[in-house]
């Protein structure tokens, strides 16, 4: 069996400890080699406690660089994971023509937009599509506090939460279901104000309040933090048609009648099965309508994410590299502040292998306390953005510590330990006889 | 006071033929056409400094870079030796004590007595580690309680140098300057100490110094002038 054949049946954890492994072994096998059967490792500790203050800068500077290198991947894959899950539920969007990533910040995002709306013809063409599972409106444009009022309906409620947190699903024009982060609490009494932020009229819908009866379990997206009302009471409330006809009961939600049914910015589709979305997806785009995968833009813009990442990753590699040839350099000099014990040692016969392991061990720890605290800064980075994103936008960005990382950090090791026998193999070169005088 | 388990090396002879040692440039730093010491023997160095005092010494001990001729310690020719194999004799054979004593500072007086424990083989650290704390002993080192041997006086320290150069039992001792960094009365402890350790165990000692003191207590003193033996 070849190598490659044997790779490819080695599970994707198995590969990544393995290249985690493997990256490592040379600095493993060069520290032993150089160390075997001496005990260097008193004389290390007196010299990295003699220069404390000069060991522990040089430290803090490979931590740094670690660190940033450490922190671009982690949260650069937050963001992904994160901005990917908050999109999960939307597989394909239908609105009327225009910007997809327009349509995809304001339908998944929330982000406010002002937008052409799709008929009741258009709606109930595709709530009647024999391949559609759910057809829910998406009517936004209204706030309270800064969160979003939505209209749909109740099975897109089901559909985005699952079952909900507490309380239960709208039944009427006067209910509604907050997300889990909303600023309202079941039995809460809200009027909705038009528009978002500073432009918001808070007292355009005066008399038009709503009695929250649900709250939603958390997603770990932005409409955890929005309020979801019946379709209907969004059109009531801005004086248009409730989307049914005359002899309506007043029971919310689908079906509704094309006449009286004022338009909706933006419809969530899902096929019953996965294949029929790229089938809904061909027939809702035409002259009147456009459809679109969120997914799909999601990644275009992940390529972009991924592009400005191999900038950042040439910057955080640049630096490293920077930062290792000042250690080196660093090193160097240290080693000449040592070079008369280094010679002494020599002196009273150590081998040159001996003096060897004790520049080599030197930097090691010096190499290896440096890449650990920056991996942990890194993370704890991480950590404290992911917090802060997650807080302004309500998109669940975690940190984890993943294998990108785990790599960067084997092979910073690896080719700086490896580098730091340049510094090693300069102590052997001297003069023992100068070096002793002082 | 000594390790009763460790028997003493006795002194190694040294025979000197047609030594000289060059500078960089390709002068003569020193030569000496012949010399000999039996075992045991105690050779005092003097001389005006720069004259090729301490040349002599590292050359003995095979740090010379370009030495010719033949150092014979013993049976063995340390300039027909590689550099590895000359570390091993210096291991096995000499104690060195420096003028200014180049001890670890920030470790304590026993680590940087059995100092050489750091690259011995395993079997011999034992003996090792033991001989240096009955030397430590010997010398009356305090020891108690541990502290870095920075925090020690000047005689202090040259006692747990000698301490270390004695640790590994070597057959030679090479002082370079022992008494310099010293004060007048500490200087007169460590000339007894130094010599009374050295004779006790018959170890041969070749001790570069300008302390009359010192070099009254040796058996033979050799002037060297101007890289050449004077007297």
């Amino acid at each position: 069996m070849n190598v490659t054949a044997f790779w490819e049946r080695l599970s994707p954890f198995q590969q990544d400890l393995g290249l985690f492994v493997a990256l490592l072994v040379p600095a493993l096998l060069v520290g032993l080699a150089c160390v075997a059967g001496y005990r260097p490792y008193r004389l290390v500790g007196a010299m990295l406690w003699r220069f404390r203050w000069t060991n522990l800068l040089f430290v803090l500077l490979i931590a740094a660089s670690v660190g940033i290198g450490v922190g671009l991947i982690a949260q650069e894959r937050g963001l992904r994971q994160g901005t990917a899950r908050a999109a999960e539920k939307f597989d394909l969007i239908v609105a009327a023509p225009g910007s997809e990533m327009t349509m995809l910040l304001a339908a998944v995002y929330l982000q406010p937009a002002d937008v052409p709306l799709v008929s009741g013809d258009v709606f109930n063409e595709i709530a009647a599509n024999p391949r559609v599972a759910i057809a829910a409106p998406l009517a936004f444009g209204d706030s309270y506090e800064g969160a979003s009022v939505i209209g749909t309906t109740a099975q897109f409620v089901t559909h985005l939460s699952g079952a909900l947190g507490a309380g239960r699903v709208f039944e009427t024009t006067g209910e509604a279901v907050a997300g889990a982060a909303a600023p309202l609490a079941i039995g809460d009494i809200f009027t909705p104000a038009h528009g978002h932020g500073d432009g918001a009229e808070a007292d355009a819908h005066a008399g038009a309040d709503y009695r929250v009866v649900g709250k939603m379990a958390p997603t770990g997206s932005p409409w955890d933090r929005a309020i979801l009302v019946p379709v209907e009471a969004v059109w009531m409330v801005h004086g248009l048609a409730p989307g049914h006809g005359p002899e309506w009961d007043g029971r919310v939600g689908p079906p509704f009648a094309a006449d009286a049914f004022p338009g909706t910015p933006a419809i969530l589709v899902r096929a019953d099965e996965l294949w029929a979305n790229y089938a809904l997806r061909s027939e809702y785009n035409r002259n009147d309508v456009m459809a679109f995968f969120p997914g799909a833009v999601l990644a275009q813009l992940h390529g972009l994410l991924g592009d400005v990442r191999q900038v950042m990753s040439i910057l955080a590699i640049a630096t490293q590299m920077l930062v290792t040839a000042g250690v080196l350099t660093g090193l160097v000099v240290l080693t000449r502040l040592y070079a008369q014990r280094l010679a002494l040692l020599r002196a009273l016969g150590a081998p040159a292998r001996f003096a060897f392991a004790v520049v080599w061990s030197y930097a090691a720890a010096l190499i290896g306390a440096g890449a650990l605290l920056g991996a942990g800064l890194g993370f704890g980075a991480t950590i404290w953005i992911s917090r802060i994103v997650s807080a302004r936008t309500d998109i669940l960005v975690t940190a984890s510590f993943g294998w990108p990382e785990a790599h960067l950090l084997a092979a910073f090791v690896s080719v700086t330990i490896a580098l730091a026998m340049l510094p090693a193999l300069a102590a052997l070169s001297r003069d023992i006889v100068a070096d002793l005088r002082g | 006071m000594r390790a009763p388990s460790a028997p003493e090396t006795m002194g190694l002879p040294l025979e000197i033929a047609d030594l000289a040692v060059w500078a960089d440039g390709g002068r003569r730093l020193l030569s000496i056409e012949a010399l000999a010491l039996a075992p045991g023997a105690c050779l005092g160095v003097a001389g005006p400094s720069g004259a090729g005092k301490s040349t002599f010494l590292y050359a003995l001990a095979g740090l010379s870079p370009r030495a010719t001729g033949r150092i014979g310690w013993g049976e063995v020719d340390l300039l027909a030796l590689s550099r590895g194999r000359r570390a091993a004799f210096r291991r096995d054979n000499m104690g060195f004590v420096f003028q200014d004593f180049l001890l670890f500072e920030e470790l304590g007086a026993t680590a940087n007595a059995a100092l050489l424990g750091a690259f011995l083989p395993a079997r011999r650290r034992g003996a090792l580690a033991a001989r240096a704390r009955a030397e430590l002993a010997a010398l009356n080192v305090p020891l108690d309680p541990p502290r870095r041997v920075r925090t020690y006086s000047g005689g202090e320290r040259q006692r747990v140098a000698l301490a270390r150069a004695l640790a590994n039992d070597p057959g030679v001792i090479l002082a370079d300057e022992p008494t310099a960094s010293l004060d007048r009365e500490t200087k007169d402890r460590l000339v007894d100490d130094l010599t009374r350790e050295v004779r006790a165990s018959g170890k041969t000692m070749i001790a570069v110094s300008h302390d009359r003191a010192l070099l009254d207590r040796m058996d033979r003193v050799l002037t060297i002038e101007n890289g050449e033996v004077a007297g």
